[in-house]
């Protein structure tokens, strides 16, 4: 211990509010409790940094990472377990937060550096988690009480948080070992007799913490798995729910495209590294080969839906325009602003026979939300890199 | 907490200590680098504020109405109705951004929030005290003498 840690544990606490002897009575402020609550939110946050992390790089993706277009749901998949393991995340932070919160208020404050450095290590580790899951829910509710942007601030948010767990294990890592082995009620007071019986037990308490995560989960999911989307009551989407069936996340009305996707002069431009630049018109469109096929559509909000799409692939696109069929192309949108109206598509994606301009969806002409006259969709990407109301395909 | 608990920092705290905030000012410097994204005080602020209402608003309030809970409850249904408290709670927490302002939301974009989440709300905690009321019952009959 060092001197001035030494002089602190030497103070006597004051005898006030959470310092008071009786002030945490209740057994369940156990470290074995916390120990299976952190063990848990160990896996679910490490589930989650390395899914966002993921998506964030399909989104960004720097010169070494390339995504592929199969299996064409698959980021369905991670992007879904990325949600719903935050939202089962938040009942188990919010009860191991309740555990150690005794912690908070340990006497003497600091003993030593490590000690310091510990605390210190806390802030960003509980500050962060509490970040990560506000703007996670607030994001997904479309409720946005914050000024930044919410992509960038969460990505930042996650690293902040994950270097913290790391920081966090670390200190504890003696601590866990001890309180998970067989015989680790060892390592707290014992339970009164009477607990489970008059009063909350530790394991009644982990039941309702896992269950809440559990009964979250079941109320979630279906958003992401569509069998079980009648079970959803809290989902903010239903996967079956929206024009032609399938939901919608930006509006046509809230994109202010209306009249630019309803113009009988629109135009789509083809143009970039092509032999022949193009000027398509939705008929000249209609008139080439038509493609169908089934393609689920993947929010970053976690929802997913499947639909049978029909239009003209990239690839003859761009066989058409005299341009080779595994370049890579920029897809740009007639929308004038918003952070996802371009998109670009790599050349694996433009290879696979599936990635299209729809003009068709579950057999109608597309509907102006869906992104009439033509979206692009694809196999595994994030919804919004399949650009709507797309006005120009630039290959590169 | 337990006062048998070990204050342990050898070498595998000190690597996680050096590993983990080389991570953390990784973080720290994606909010730096990208200002006009991450709004640096402003996230600064919801990140700070939102531990401090936790640990001096959420955390304390939780604490007294467990004792309140404590001291009122039925000896046979205070650890059932602690557990059913626990449970609503987290529920009505994570669905209060669900109804904020629902209906300017859905207004703009009739297939967001297709289902009230209040009706969601009713249904789980409904089904959360169904099994409260069980566990109470079972608890009362098997305490009677035979």
């Amino acid at each position: 211990m060092t001197e001035h840690g030494s002089k602190l544990a030497a103070l006597a606490p004051p005898r006030v509010g959470p310092y008071r002897s009786e002030a945490f009575e209740s057994p369940l402020h156990a470290t074995r409790t916390a120990a299976w609550l952190g063990l848990a939110l160990g896996v679910t946050f490490t589930v989650c940094f390395a899914t966002g992390l993921l998506s964030h790089l399909i989104q960004h993706p720097p010169s070494w990472f390339s995504w592929p277009a199969r299996p064409a749901n698959l980021y369905g998949v991670t992007q879904g377990v990325h949600v719903t393991t935050g939202i089962a995340s938040i009942p188990l932070l919010l009860a191991k937060l309740w555990t150690v919160y005794p912690r908070f208020w340990t006497w003497p404050p600091l003993r030593s550096l490590a000690h310091l450095v510990e605390r210190v290590s806390l802030l960003p580790l509980v500050g962060g988690s509490l970040f990560l899951l506000f703007t996670g829910v607030g994001s997904i509710a479309r409720w946005f009480p914050w000024d930044f942007s919410f992509p960038a601030a969460h990505y930042a948010a996650s690293w902040i948080t994950i270097g913290a767990l790391i920081v966090h294990v670390g200190a504890k890592v003696t601590t866990i070992r001890l309180a998970l082995r067989r015989g680790g009620e060892a390592i707290d007071e014992p339970e009164p007799p009477s607990a489970g019986r008059t009063r909350l037990s530790r394991r009644g308490f982990l039941t309702a913490a896992f269950g809440a995560a559990g009964a979250l989960v079941v109320a979630t999911v279906g958003q992401t798995l569509r069998p079980l989307a009648p079970l959803a009551v809290l989902a903010p989407r239903d996967p079956r729910v929206g024009p032609q069936g399938l939901p919608v996340n930006k509006t046509a009305d809230s994109a202010g495209v209306i009249d630019a996707a309803t113009d009988p002069a629109y135009r789509l431009v083809v143009d970039g590294n092509v032999a022949s630049p193009m000027s398509l018109s939705l008929d000249d469109l209609r008139s080439m080969p038509q493609h169908e096929a089934d393609l689920p559509i993947t929010c970053v909000d976690g929802w997913s839906a499947s639909g049978r799409w029909r239009g003209v692939t990239v690839r003859d696109l761009l066989v058409a325009a005299g341009a080779p069929a595994t370049a890579e192309v920029r897809v740009s949108s007639i929308q004038t602003r918003g952070p996802y109206r371009n998109a670009v598509v790599s050349a694996a994606h433009v290879a696979d026979p599936h990635t299209m301009l729809a003009l068709e969806l579950n057999g109608e002409p597309l509907h102006l939300d869906h992104g009439f006259p033509t979206r692009l969709i694809g196999p595994n990407r994030p919804g919004v890199m399949n650009t709507k109301w797309v006005g120009r395909v630039e290959v590169r | 907490m337990s006062a048998t608990e070990p204050d342990r920092h050898g070498a595998v705290f000190w690597t996680g200590v050096v590993v983990g905030w080389l991570v953390i000012a990784w973080g720290l410097w994606l909010v730096a680098a990208r200002p006009p994204e991450t709004r640096p005080i402003n996230f600064a602020a919801f990140f700070v504020g939102l531990a401090l209402v936790h640990d001096l608003v959420l955390a304390p309030v939780v604490m007294s109405a467990g004792a309140a809970l404590r001291r009122r409850a039925p000896a046979l249904a205070a650890g059932a109705v602690a557990a059913g408290l626990v449970v609503s709670s987290i529920v009505v927490v994570y669905a209060i951004p669900l109804w904020l302002d629902r209906a300017t939301k859905t207004a703009q974009n009739p297939s967001f929030l297709s289902r009230d989440p209040v009706v969601g709300v009713v249904i789980v905690l409904t089904l959360t005290w169904i099994v409260v009321g069980a566990v109470v019952l079972g608890r009362v009959l098997g305490s009677r003498p035979r």
